[in-house]
């Protein structure tokens, strides 16, 4: 097979969209005089209403206790004993959240985190597995865990069989149904989330099974583990047809309009080469993350994609871009290849996408995996014998799967609620661009353990439903595996190179 | 009360049928119950059995806030009291049983408290005195109540015209009213305090309880909280607090939480100090009235044992007029100390209680001083009849006439051993804390009776008995060394010679040269109880810890790890090393600290080396965070002879906004900075202005005069001379990179020019780099985004922590806590990220 005489369906993507610049940092000069707060008043502004729709419409007649519950506007006013409902933020006060000031008074600040828990279980020779190293930097601590709810006038602690089974983290705003029975401790009985935005409209026409793959952590390190590399050829051999000898291939092949990479395609964690120089000893030392090897063959590889692909490509937290989110498009001068081809996009990360008039929302998984760290229990809490956890949702998202989690950013129409707390983010002053204004059809989420998807529906205020297809992207130098998505139905089926 | 043997906080009966009950009408006072009995019917109970309980004292701690005007410290004649925070709790309960504030003007509600608003100021201060009646305190606790709220209030009414506010006594007739009283004592130094009677309520300050019993950095509330409760604390800045309550009822509300926070914080400590518990112990054991114990020194205590051990004894203490002279006499011993680091066990052997055990041993009291014409008189014989002391001075032999301060002492020292007996056996924890509050304030009382004698400036100087005291004392240790030397030597088949390398008052270090813990262990037991064996009854020498290993730096000077037992260390052991000291830096504190866990709980000496070669070169290069190069010093008063840094900044801040400046008796914060000058007061800048203005910090003073000689009197040991110099000179030291000025004469004349990124060739405008190093761009903007990376980590997680710490995601943080290790990390962080992220924007214009 000849990669010239390869034909490509070509997919729509508009140059300019609505959504192209929400997650832009504004061009003039970046100010850090303000703080976090501002972030929380934006989100209450721009959700509160929404959630209070809903409450409204489910709650208005319903009764606890025989008595008609009322809305109470200021969580400070929630009278003992009177069933209510209250809108506000979440607040998760859990023991093994970062804290800086332990780390600055006990002069640790700077030094790097290897997770103490992680290190005795190395002492001790037993083996490490990838949950424990998950669950090392895990922030719960069932035992002593306290969820908050709290808005401008003050907080109160929450408590409830619901919250066993529903995902719950620091930034997140519901509507809640409940009343205090002991003073200070809100009892819930229900919950509702904010209205969800509207979706455009999707035109579905003839669109002949056109395709997205969608790839991430793919993770070039230069090297001893070489690995990666190789296996990325070969999916790069594929994908350019230079494998495939079944016609049914190549029509598949053919069909893939567009390949969307969600984060962590470089990482110098990886590789050994950190010793300092005798002469930069004394320097100031921050890890950067870039390392002109595995760019230059990421680069090459992609360039070679580019030659019949057009490739989108966001940046990841192993990624030589900026730390906190949103972060910016990978920087141009690190491809220098790859830059002279007009069908290479760099795009932010979160970012929405618009291709075939499907409205695509993608991440490179950070907000999941921080989410994720407020269900597990810190691997320095002993799990005991029975592996079970008493809270059905932790055990799910620990043992089984970690939809539970993308759903709840849907439903909660936030899909970066724990920063700022614990993701970092910069400081917006007059927006929370991460509170959905508009519902995608497609959210991907890269860089995790392993595929699943779902399809979500969610409810608007009169009764309508809007659906999202949910679609976790697993690693791909740990699964070799992508996922493609058909444009048309917004099926998902998984591509997977064999060694 | 020492006639009827009443001591203070002790338990009293009144016996039936001796009183008569004062009806409701007739009483002058506000109990609960008023009796009048005539005081000889009352019994007194000694603090045994279940007289040992503390009685169920209701607690009320407060906290008030006023309105000060901008840039002046409140004035009661002016500035409004708005708020009061009352948390009120039984003695020995974890949970108080009410909470609430008083406010002027509304407040919104606080979870688990009331609120009680009023309109008008007198209104508010006349409910509050009726709530005190009401909620009828025994102990009235606070931090700084005693010199500003209590005062401040009392004042405040006045300025009112609120005449019926100052009765919130027990006595319904007697008026609160502030005395000045100034005490001074050899152990604390001369205080100026002010003194509200207020009858029937006990008054605990906090901040003076902590400041006379533990040696702290600062003494805020929350440097004190962060010290003993491990947290860190929003603090308002008294400038925010007026613009707070001219707000709305919610921003008021967060005033009160602050109030109520601040009156609740006295309690945690007065609970986790136990101040109550011991000083209710100490009390008991010397007989004296609580509210002594924090006005009075020492001698009092001494006092009133000598009394009530006299009444017993029928013997009348002469009232002696106290001279005041300046008799010195020679003090304890010190073994001239072999400096060094000694990488085997080093034993400790300690005399037990040593200056009470002399005089109980030779019977040392006023009452057995003989002089030369009584002893003809009588005929005494020498060593039979009367003991001759060292000094010279003569003591009857205890078969003739026993002593009264030995016998208090005798009777201290068997107490004590009574509660530490008790103490092991206890079960209940609230027992077990009274019981050691007992055991200590015993130790204490036994400790003073000897610094007692020697107070010139006392009720009761008698050199002759603390001369002779200290001169046992140096013959003593005198005499163990040489008995340790002799006995365990090559001579008498041991394989090493011992060494004495350091002695101290009631204490002598010994090398046994042995380098197993164990073995030193047995024989500093065994040297114990041998040497104890030459000494005279009750004197004795007891083997306590062994140090391994062991740095001595000098006289009172030495570091090492404690052992109790062989299998693990119990804690490390500093004396006297920049570790605590307050006139230094963090940085220092917080390096040596380092130093010596490196040195001597890892053994790694190169390791220590190499840290303290890093964190050179990170001060060098201005990569050591501001809070750490904080100085604090107490601007006390005006008239310094000489110019000195923090009285020059003070001075100046007053220029530059009065309002800020600090005013007598806060601590001043400072940080050194290169200046055109090179005298030190003239280098002295406020921390917060630095960063604002950017300025440089003068790096190589904190080299050279705060971290050079701690340091090199820690390496010196170690390394020799030589190598430790290097410490301070080698190839790290070289990297200096210093901060241009950005304003200043020449300057002015100098035009920027573009500079490529890596090579600084000049290139054009909008550009990073020169053509040549274009090829390396990725790396060099990796390194740029890296430092980016780091900031805004920083950043992000700086602000969150301080928003967790208020305890709110939707509300400005206002705190100004200059206390708090990431308070000007935070101000830098802020300023420094703006820059870098500039820095990264040129990135993108730049043309590829």
């Amino acid at each position: 097979m000849i990669t010239d005489s390869m034909f490509r369906n070509v997919s729509v993507q508009p140059e300019n969209y609505s959504r192209k610049d929400d997650f832009s940092l504004p061009d003039s000069k970046r100010t850090y005089t303000h703080q976090f707060n501002t972030i929380y008043t934006q989100r209450v502004k721009q959700l509160k209403s929404r959630i209070f729709k809903m409450a409204t419409a489910k709650w208005k007649d319903e009764t606890i206790n025989d008595i008609k519950t009322t809305y109470v506007s200021k969580i400070l006013d929630v009278k003992n004993l009177t069933p209510c409902y209250i809108i506000g933020t979440v607040f998760a006060d859990y023991k093994y959240k970062t804290n800086v000031l332990k780390e600055v008074s006990t002069n640790m600040y700077g030094v790097p985190e290897s997770a103490s828990s992680l290190k005795a279980k190395k002492d001790a020779q037993e083996e490490i597995k990838d949950i424990d190293v998950l669950r090392s930097s895990a922030y719960s601590d069932p035992s002593s865990d306290k969820l908050m709810i709290e808005d401008e006038s003050g907080r109160i602690l929450l408590d409830g069989e619901l919250l066993d089974s529903t995902v719950l983290v620091t930034g997140v705003m519901v509507g809640l149904l409940g009343m205090e029975v002991e003073p200070g401790v809100f009892t819930i009985v229900d919950i509702v989330y904010p209205e969800a935005g509207e979706q455009v409209e999707r035109t579905i026409e003839e669109k002949q099974n056109d395709k997205v793959l969608f790839l991430s952590g793919l993770k070039f390190t230069y090297g001893e583990n070489v690995d990666n590399v190789s296996v990325a050829q070969l999916l790069k051999e594929y994908l350019m047809g230079e494998l495939s000898f079944s016609d049914e291939d190549i029509k598949l092949l053919k069909s893939i309009t567009n390949i969307i990479i969600l984060g962590n395609s470089t990482d110098v964690s990886l590789a050994s080469s950190t010793n300092v120089k005798e002469k930069d000893k004394y320097r100031e030392q921050n890890k950067s993350v870039f390392d002109a090897d595995s760019m230059r063959q990421f680069d090459e590889f992609l360039s070679q994609l580019l030659k019949t692909i057009p490739v989108t490509i966001l940046p990841g937290d192993s990624d030589p871009a900026e730390t906190s989110l949103p972060k910016q498009p990978l920087h141009k001068s690190l491809f220098m290849k790859s830059s002279q081809f007009t069908n290479f996009q760099r795009a932010s990360n979160p970012c929405w996408l618009d291709i075939d008039e499907s409205r695509l929302l993608c991440t490179s998984g950070e907000n999941i995996d921080d989410i994720y760290k407020y269900m597990v229990p810190n691997l320095a809490v002993e799990l005991g014998d029975s592996t079970e956890l008493e809270s059905s949702i932790q055990n799910e998202v620990l043992y089984k799967s970690r939809l539970k989690l993308l759903e709840g950013t849907m439903k909660w129409q936030h899909i970066l609620p724990t920063a700022p707390d614990t993701l970092w983010c910069y400081p917006f002053e007059n927006d929370d661009p991460f509170a959905l204004k508009e519902t995608p059809h497609v959210y991907a989420v890269g860089n995790q353990p392993k595929f699943e998807t779902s399809c979500l529906k969610l409810d608007r205020k009169n009764g309508e439903e809007v659906a999202v297809r949910i679609i976790a992207v697993p690693e791909f130098c740990k699964t070799h595996e992508g996922v493609l998505l058909d444009m048309e139905s917004l099926e998902c089926s998984v591509m997977k190179i064999g060694l | 009360m020492i006639d009827c043997k009443i001591t203070g906080m002790g338990w009293l009966t009144a016996p039936a049928g001796k009183y008569s009950v004062i009806s409701k009408y007739r009483q002058v006072s506000t109990c609960q119950l008023e009796i009048t009995i005539d005081y000889k019917d009352l019994t007194s109970h000694p603090s045994e059995g279940k007289y040992l309980s503390m009685a169920p004292l209701r607690i009320l701690s407060f906290d008030i806030e006023c309105a000060g005007r901008k840039g002046i410290f409140p004035e009661a004649e002016h500035d409004p009291v708005i708020q009061i925070a009352n948390v009120v709790s039984k003695a020995g309960d974890s949970v108080p049983f009410v909470r609430n504030v008083f406010t002027v003007k509304s407040c919104a509600p606080i979870v688990g408290s009331e609120i009680f608003s009023y309109e008008d100021e007198g209104e508010m201060l006349r409910k509050w005195k009726d709530f005190i009646v009401q909620v009828d305190p025994d102990v009235i606790i606070g931090y700084n109540i005693a010199n500003f709220d209590l005062p401040y209030l009392l004042n405040r009414a006045v300025a009112l015209g609120v005449k019926d506010f100052p009765y919130f006594s027990r006595l319904k007739s007697s008026k609160q009213e502030i005395k000045d009283s100034v005490f001074s004592s050899r152990a604390y130094g001369t205080r100026e305090n002010k003194v509200v009677n207020i009858e029937g309520r006990m008054q605990l300050d906090l901040l003076q309880f902590i400041q006379r019993e533990y040696k702290l950095r600062s003494y805020t509330l929350n440097a004190v909280s962060s010290h003993f409760l491990g947290e860190q604390k929003e603090d308002v800045h008294h400038s925010i607090i007026t613009v707070l309550q001219n707000g709305d009822s919610q921003t008021r509300r967060r005033l009160a939480v602050y109030c109520l926070k601040d009156a609740y914080l006295p309690l945690r400590l007065a609970e986790k100090l136990m101040c109550l518990v011991n000083y209710t112990e100490m009390a008991r054991v010397t007989g004296v009235p609580f509210s002594f114990l924090l006005s009075r020194g020492q001698q009092i205590k001494v006092i009133s044992q000598l009394f009530r051990k006299c009444l017993d004894l029928n013997i009348v203490i002469p009232n002696l007029k106290s001279e005041g002279v300046n008799e010195e006499y020679e003090g304890a011993t010190v073994i001239e100390p072999k400096r060094g680091y000694y990488d085997v066990p080093i034993a400790t052997l300690d005399f037990a209680s040593l200056y009470p055990s002399i005089m109980m041993a030779h019977n040392l009291c006023y009452t057995t001083l003989l002089n030369k014409q009584t002893i003809e008189r009588l005929h005494l014989e020498k060593d039979k009849d009367y003991t001759l002391t060292p000094t010279g001075e003569c003591f009857v032999k205890p078969e003739l006439r026993k002593g009264i301060l030995p016998t208090i002492l005798a009777e201290l020292l068997s107490a004590r051993k009574q509660a530490k007996k008790d103490l092991k056996a206890e079960t209940d924890p609230f027992k077990k804390q009274v019981l050691n509050g007992r055991q200590l304030a015993l130790k204490i009382s036994a400790n003073s009776v000897y610094g007692f004698t020697g107070a010139t400036i006392g009720k009761l100087p008698c050199l002759a008995i603390s001369s002779s005291v200290t001169s046992f004392g140096r013959q003593m240790i005198e005499k163990t060394k040489q008995t340790v030397l002799e006995k365990y030597s090559i001579k008498n088949g041991f394989p090493f010679d011992s060494e004495v390398i350091y002695g101290d008052t009631d204490s002598v270090m010994v090398k046994f040269g042995y380098d197993n813990i164990e073995t030193c262990m047995k024989l500093g037991e065994e040297a114990a109880a041998f040497v104890s064996t030459k000494f005279q009854n009750p004197i004795k020498l007891e083997f306590e810890k062994v140090y391994f290993p062991y740095l001595l730096i000098n006289k009172k000077r030495y570091a090492g790890l404690f052992w109790t037992n062989p299998k693990k260390f119990d804690k490390m052991d500093t004396k006297g090393i920049e570790t605590v000291r307050r006139d230094n830096c963090r940085l220092v504190q917080n390096v040596i600290t380092k130093v010596l866990e490196l040195i001597l709980e890892d053994r790694d000496v190169t390791g220590a080396e190499e840290f303290v070669k890093k964190t050179i070169a990170d001060l060098l290069q201005n990569r050591v965070d501001l809070s750490q190069l904080v100085i604090t010093k107490a601007l006390s008063r005006q008239d310094y002879a000489g110019k000195q840094a923090h009285v020059e900044l003070a001075e100046r801040m007053r220029k530059r906004d009065a309002g800020s400046a600090p005013t007598l008796g806060d601590r001043v914060a400072y940080v050194i900075i290169k200046t055109a000058g090179d005298k030190n007061y003239e280098k002295s800048e406020d921390p917060l202005f630095v960063l604002e203005n950017s300025l440089p910090i003068d790096t190589k003073y904190y080299l050279e005069n705060q971290l050079a000689n701690p340091l090199i009197r820690i390496f010196e040991p170690i390394l020799g001379e030589r190598r430790a110099k290097e410490l301070l000179n080698g190839s790290h030291t070289r990297t200096v990179t210093v901060a241009a000025a950005k304003t200043g004469g020449l300057m002015k004349f100098a035009r920027k020019a573009n500079t490529c990124k890596n090579c600084k060739a000049t290139i054009k405008q909008g550009e990073t780099l020169c053509k040549n190093c274009k090829s390396q761009s990725g790396e060099l903007y990796g390194r740029e985004l890296a430092k980016m990376n780091s900031l805004e980590v920083k950043f992000s997680k700086l602000w969150t922590e301080c928003q967790r710490c208020q305890g709110s995601l939707h509300q400005e943080v206002l705190c100004s806590n200059k206390d708090c290790p990431i308070f000007y990390m935070r101000k830098k962080c802020q300023k420094d990220v703006v820059k870098q992220a500039e820095e990264l924007k040129k990135w993108d214009a730049t043309t590829w």
